[in-house]
C-alpha cells in the first residue's frame, strides 16, 4: 500500500483532533494563568506537561490513522516503536522537570493530564450543556 | 553485608521496575484491544471510518493514562529517592 492511500484521513477525525487540541490550549493557558498567581514554577510546569501531552496527542492521531493502512507484523512492530518514542519524549521532559524542582515536577505531571480534561469538556459537559 | 542506603537504592530501582512494568500492562491491553477491534471495526464498516477513528483515538489517550502516572511514579523513585535530585 503506497504512503498517499495510507495518508486518505477522513475530515471528521481531523476536526475532531483540531477541536481537542483547541480545547487543551484553552484549558492549559486558563490554568496556568490562574496558578501562575500563587506559583510561577508550577505554572510553567503545567505549560510544559500540557506541550508534552497535545504533542503525543497530535502524533498518536497520525500513527493511528497510518497504521490502519498496515498489515498485521508491520502494524505491530510500526505502533511498537512509536509508543516507545512517544514515552521516551515524556520521560525526559519529566526528567528536566524533577531537575528544576518539585513545583515544576507537580506542573508538568498535572500538565500531561490536560488532554483528558478536553476530552472530558467536550465528550460529556457540552453535550450534556447541549441536551439541557 | 549491605549497608541501609545500598539497600534503599536496590529496593527503589525494583520498585520503580515493578512500577512501570505493571502500570504499563493494562495500558498495553487496553491499547491493544482498542486497536484490534477498532482495526476490525472499520474493516466491517468503511462509511464509519472517521467515527471509529475518533473513538480510538480517545480511547487510546485515555488508556493510557496510567502508563504515564507509573512513568511519573517510576521518575520521582528513580531520581528523589535513589538520586535525591
Amino acid at each position: 500500500m503506497s504512503i498517499s492511500e495510507r495518508r486518505e484521513i477522513p475530515i471528521e477525525y481531523l476536526v475532531y483532533r483540531v477541536n481537542i487540541l483547541k480545547k487543551a490550549i484553552f484549558i492549559m493557558l486558563i490554568i496556568s494563568l490562574a496558578a501562575g498567581f500563587f506559583s510561577r514554577k508550577f505554572s510553567i510546569g503545567f505549560l510544559m506537561g500540557g506541550a508534552v501531552a497535545m504533542m503525543n496527542f497530535s502524533l498518536l492521531a497520525g500513527h493511528i490513522a497510518t497504521m490502519k493502512g498496515l498489515a498485521g507484523k508491520r502494524a505491530k512492530s510500526y505502533i511498537m516503536g512509536r509508543f516507545l518514542v512517544m514515552y521516551a519524549v515524556m520521560a525526559l521532559f519529566l526528567f528536566v522537570a524533577i531537575t528544576k524542582g518539585m513545583y515544576v515536577f507537580a506542573g508538568t505531571a498535572l500538565g500531561l493530564l490536560v488532554i483528558k480534561f478536553a476530552i472530558f469538556i467536550d465528550g460529556i459537559l457540552i453535550k450534556y450543556a447541549k441536551s439541557v | 553485608m549491605l549497608s541501609q542506603s545500598e539497600l534503599l537504592t536496590i529496593v527503589c530501582f525494583a520498585a520503580a521496575g515493578i512500577c512501570m512494568g505493571l502500570g504499563a500492562i493494562g495500558t498495553a491491553a487496553g491499547i491493544g484491544i482498542i486497536g484490534g477491534y477498532g482495526l476490525q471495526a472499520i474493516e466491517e464498516n468503511p462509511k464509519m471510518e472517521g467515527a471509529l477513528l475518533r473513538t480510538m483515538l480517545i480511547g487510546m489517550s485515555i488508556a493510557s493514562t496510567t502508563a504515564v502516572y507509573a512513568l511519573v511514579i517510576a521518575v520521582l523513585l528513580i531520581f528523589v529517592v535513589v538520586h535525591g535530585v
